[in-house]
């Protein structure tokens, strides 16, 4: 059983495994080119890494005013929402306001009721001011 | 920033140098990447030539994996050394081949030419070296990734588990069916 491996090794080790020149030239200018040409992908992107290559490079090109802008933005907003969110809710835990006020008062019969009070509240002012103007 | 390539031979140790290397290609200093390439290329070729056991083939896949390693060296973030990271490139690449060359052998076995130009190239071969190929061939494919890494490139069980991803315990499993796998062919050659 471990002949045939011992096998495997000799034979693998009297393997000729040297890589002709011209294969290796070939390989060698093929993967030089893919990676200018990865480079170049990555400079006229404009990204970030494109930055950092033009800095290599020796010369600066500033990304477009929206991803600078983007930028600078991106991590302040969402962690300042995502801050004042958990603020919130912290906050409402604390306090414990009694949140049925809210809905009774936001729910539509009462909004009807309301309506409705404020149209006898005039009837009665009317009401009122009529018996003003009779009085002598 | 070729300079910078050179500084690094300087101050680190060879697998330091290496992830420095990498890491500095991957921002795009082609210097360190044609260093990367001229220290890996005959490794790659090996691995691939033990893989596949042809030579023209193994020259492709070397070819292949030079001309990914640009946009492959982006995902490469120094956890592991570079080159337990470049065989599992390679031995990847390898298994793509050989699935390609499955379907493409379905495509033509049809034609008797091909076969005959097969039988041809193996007469004039050493009888060794295509019993070699033979028994490479006839292998599961995870048995002949243990088989090149562990017997051909004399790696360690933990080495390759490294650069196959999985445990130790597996490789050494893997090892054992190898032997199995060897003697059954054995028996049935015989």
């Amino acid at each position: 059983m471990t002949d045939k491996l011992e096998k495997l090794e000799e034979l693998f080790g009297s393997q000729d495994v040297t890589p002709r020149k011209e294969a290796k030239a070939e390989a060698f200018s093929a993967a030089i080119q893919a990676f200018e040409l990865e480079k170049s992908s990555e400079y006229f992107q404009g990204n970030e890494s494109g930055v950092r290559l033009n800095q290599q490079g020796g010369e600066m090109k500033p990304l477009s005013k929206w991803r600078r802008m983007m930028n600078a933005l991106n991590s302040r907003f969402t962690y300042g929402l995502m801050g004042s969110a958990s603020v919130a809710v912290l906050a409402l835990v604390v306090v414990g306001p009694n949140m049925t006020d809210c809905c009774v008062m936001m729910s539509p019969a009462n909004q009807n009721n309301g309506l409705i009070r404020l149209q006898s509240k005039r009837k009665r002012l009317q009401k009122r001011q009529f018996v003003r103007r009779c009085k002598p | 920033m070729g300079e910078r390539s050179k500084k690094v031979d300087c101050e680190l140790s060879s697998d330091q140098q290496e992830k420095a290397l990498a890491l500095l290609a991957a921002k795009g200093d082609g210097d360190a990447f044609r260093r990367l390439l001229e220290h890996h290329y005959d490794m790659m070729f090996r691995v691939a030539y033990r893989f596949c056991g042809h030579r023209e083939e193994a020259e492709d896949i070397a070819q292949d994996v030079c001309v990914s390693l640009p946009k492959r060296l982006k995902s490469f973030n120094g956890d592991a050394a570079f080159s337990t990271w470049l065989y599992r490139v390679v031995v990847n690449a390898c298994k793509d081949a050989s699935r390609k060359k499955v379907t493409r052998q379905r495509l033509y076995s049809d034609y008797a030419e091909v076969d005959m130009l097969r039988r041809e190239a193996a007469h004039d071969e050493h009888i060794q070296m295509e019993w070699l190929r033979n028994t490479m061939m006839d292998l599961p494919e995870d048995l002949r990734d243990v088989a090149v890494l562990v017997v051909g490139e004399g790696m360690s069980h933990a080495q390759a588990a490294d650069v196959m991803n999985v445990k130790e315990g597996t490789i050494s499993w893997r090892v054992s069916e190898l032997k199995k796998a060897l003697r059954r062919l054995a028996e049935e050659t015989a």
